[in-house]
């Protein structure tokens, strides 16, 4: 039964570690692998600052935002544990700002300690006239990824760096389900026209006094296209840049002076910090996330794959819903259920069970 | 009469801001700060200098409210300008935290902080030990570089600073017209307050860049407070306790405490451990005195015992102490034309 993971950012390796919790005790015969081109710390997930944050507003995707819950959920459990420092996982609290009122967001009830910002606190920030205060989490994947790897080799997922042609390649090689975790370029296994890069560009820099994000909006130049402030475990991330369409992954002197000027301005403080590393990176925008199950053909048979990909700005936030959901789908998945006749000694309610818990996703 | 010869003693936090208060309100008299020991050697530079206020049993609850006000603000304004690395201040959010409620559910100074509010349920699932908390944003100044700022804007003003162990005040009298007292607990050396004592403070200052927010057990005994370059682990209120050696028994006992609040911590590194002697009093002296000698006077302005809360009022009293320096310098104008009549 083997069972192929494409993509090892933050999306294919969670996904990866789901699957293999969820099936390897009933699935005794599961191999896993993941396949990609790109590791850490080279992936789209590693430049980002790994704010957990989602969009002001989830566009009636309740999938969605119920993903980014039981993410935080997640990650909130681990917090007190000695497994932390080393997922790069710490909280953090921080200012969301605007220029006028706006209605709370989708994930209030979410993160901690969700409140308006008093008079005194905007004081801070002349130029903006409302705002929220709350404490979040930061997942830094240069931290997270390496972790995520560990826990898959400790169970013997195997791991192949390679660019994978097409999905029918898989299959001819035995693969009887495959996980489109492909991210920015899953349009090049299957063409996928709502997908779009939507290009980021951040400065990391020394200023270890900042405590607090600081994410600024302009309602109409569209999110992450104002300054914002991340400080990270070891550096700051100064960012503010999401620019549909384009495709270039090298740093551009344009968006280093607009970003650098913009985060000056809300922080004067900025102005002594030592810019240390440039970066940039391609966003996988979609209206929404494709996470859903496929049957294609394959010669006289049929195969699966479950897409998940498309999740934008907001990866690291929603991953673990989404890794989950994919597991659910991989466990309705035909090839994994007749992968389950050896077990059906199993007691019966134990089985439909398990089964039920996969059929009750929608495609 | 002469430009005033006004001499600071004591190049500890008090020292310096209070000089640099009178050489803003004063700039024409001739002003020396004469100290024996500078930063990093002071005691504010073993404090986290969290803007936290303690509580002076002596003093009026609205003037302790006023002198916080007064340094809230004064840092605010330089944590958001373009100096505030430079000069250690910086915000911070974070929780103080209770294990049985607080006598005063709402301390006098929790509209001066930043968002100050209950915590909620989730938020204290944080914390399994404890039943309440509050959460609110504060300012810190980081010591050295707070300390290190305000001499380099003395000395931008003028103000010639001397290493000097002053052991009697008096010995100032021919070249000084007003002393500034500023010594803290080295106020107990030159003699004659029996209600200044130290009380002990053991801190671990360590490397842990992830902790971004402050935590206060309520009961003052148990803090994390996340700095520019360590975090500071604390502490211990010692009263009596004269020794400045650290003990590894209380340097075990912090970190395990610190780390019952914050697990964290478990992973910190480069562990420093610091030890000050918080010179307490029921209430900070803030007042004039007037030694003579065989007909010869020296003027006094005391500024000491600010405890455990030295950095939250620091530029309330120094502007105080300026008060105090400015009829200082009015009685001797006074006197110096009666002289010449």
């Amino acid at each position: 039964m083997r069972v192929a993971v494409i993509g090892a950012g933050v999306i294919g390796l969670s996904t990866a570690l789901c699957v293999h919790e969820r099936f390897h005790p009933l699935v005794p015969c599961l191999q896993l692998e993941v396949y990609a081109d790109r590791f850490t710390p080279h992936t789209t997930s590693d430049g980002a600052a790994g704010l957990w944050q989602p969009y002001l507003s989830d566009h009636g995707e309740l999938r969605e935002t119920l993903w980014n819950k039981e993410t935080f959920d997640h990650l909130l459990g681990y917090l007190g544990s000695p497994d932390a420092k080393e997922m790069g996982l710490f909280p953090i609290s921080g200012y969301n700002l605007f220029t006028r009122p706006v209605p709370d967001p989708s994930w209030k009830n979410i993160v901690l300690g969700f409140r308006n910002l008093t008079p005194k606190e905007l004081e801070l920030f002349p130029g903006y006239s409302y705002g929220w205060f709350n404490t979040a989490l930061m997942l830094e994947c240069r931290s997270y990824l390496p972790w995520l790897t560990n826990r898959l080799a400790q169970r013997g997922v195997k791991f192949f760096h390679k660019k994978v042609g097409s999905f029918q390649e898989m299959f001819a090689q035995g693969v009887d389900v495959v996980i489109n975790c492909t991210g920015v370029r899953a349009g090049e296994l299957q063409p996928d026209p709502a997908l779009q890069p939507a290009r980021g560009q951040v400065l990391k820099v020394r200023a270890p006094w900042v405590k607090h994000f600081i994410i600024t909006h302009d309602m109409d130049s569209g999110i992450y296209n104002s300054p914002y402030v991340i400080p990270g475990s070891e550096l700051t991330v100064l960012g503010g840049i999401f620019q549909q369409g384009n495709w270039n992954e090298e740093n551009s002197a344009q968006d280093h002076k607009t970003i650098w000027e913009k985060c000056c301005k809300l922080l004067p403080a900025l102005q002594k910090a030592k810019i240390v590393e440039e970066w940039s990176g391609l966003r996988p925008a979609r209206p929404r996330v494709r996470l859903e199950r496929e049957t294609l053909r394959h010669g006289h048979s049929q195969a699966e794959v479950i897409h998940n990909y498309g999740h934008g700005g907001f990866g690291i936030t929603i991953h673990w819903g989404c890794a989950m959901a994919a597991a659910s789908f991989a466990a309705a998945s035909r090839c994994l259920v007749f992968g389950l006749l050896p077990v059906l000694s199993l007691p019966l309610a134990r089985w439909l069970n398990f089964l039920r818990r996969g059929l009750a996703q929608p495609a | 009469m002469a430009a005033p010869k006004v001499a600071v003693v004591g190049a500890g936090l008090i020292g310096l801001s209070t000089a640099l208060c009178i050489s803003e309100a004063f700039p024409s008299c001739r002003l020396s700060v004469l100290s024996e020991q500078f930063s990093p050697n002071t005691t504010g530079d073993v404090a986290a200098g969290m803007l936290i206020p303690h509580t002076y049993p002596g003093t009026p609850i609205h003037v302790q409210k006023q002198w916080f006000k007064e340094t809230f603000t004064y840092l605010f304004a330089i944590s958001n300008s373009a100096e505030a690395s430079e000069a250690g201040i910086h915000l911070v959010s974070g929780w103080q935290v209770f294990k049985t409620p607080p006598k005063d559910e709402v301390p006098f100074w929790s509209d001066i902080v930043l968002g100050f509010r209950p915590m909620s349920a989730a938020e204290l699932q944080k914390f399994p030990q404890h039943r309440s908390g509050q959460a609110f944003t504060t300012l810190k100044c980081d010591c050295p570089p707070y300390l290190l700022w305000l001499e380099k804007r003395l000395r931008a003003n003028g103000v010639q600073v001397h290493t000097r162990k002053v052991a009697d005040l008096w010995e100032l009298h021919r070249e000084y017209d007003v002393v500034v007292n500023c010594t803290g607990i080295g106020a107990h050396q030159l003699g004659g307050d029996p209600e200044l004592l130290p009380v002990r403070g053991q801190v671990l200052k360590v490397h842990a860049p992830w902790v971004k927010h402050f935590i206060r057990d309520g009961d003052g005994s148990t803090y994390v407070y996340p700095g520019i370059d360590s975090v500071t682990l604390g502490g211990t209120r010692e009263k009596g306790s004269w020794s400045l050696s650290p003990d590894p028994g209380t340097t075990k006992d912090i970190f395990d405490r610190c780390r019952s609040l914050e697990p964290s911590l478990q992973r910190a590194q480069d562990v420093r451990v610091k030890v000050g002697l918080r010179p307490s009093r029921s209430s900070v002296r803030l007042q004039r005195e007037v030694l003579s000698r065989g007909g010869a006077k020296l003027l006094v302005v005391h500024s000491y015992g600010h405890g455990a809360g030295g950095f939250s009022v620091h530029r309330g009293t120094a502007k105080e102490a300026t008060r105090l320096v400015g009829e200082c310098i009015a009685a001797l104008q006074g006197s110096s034309s009666r002289a010449k009549l």
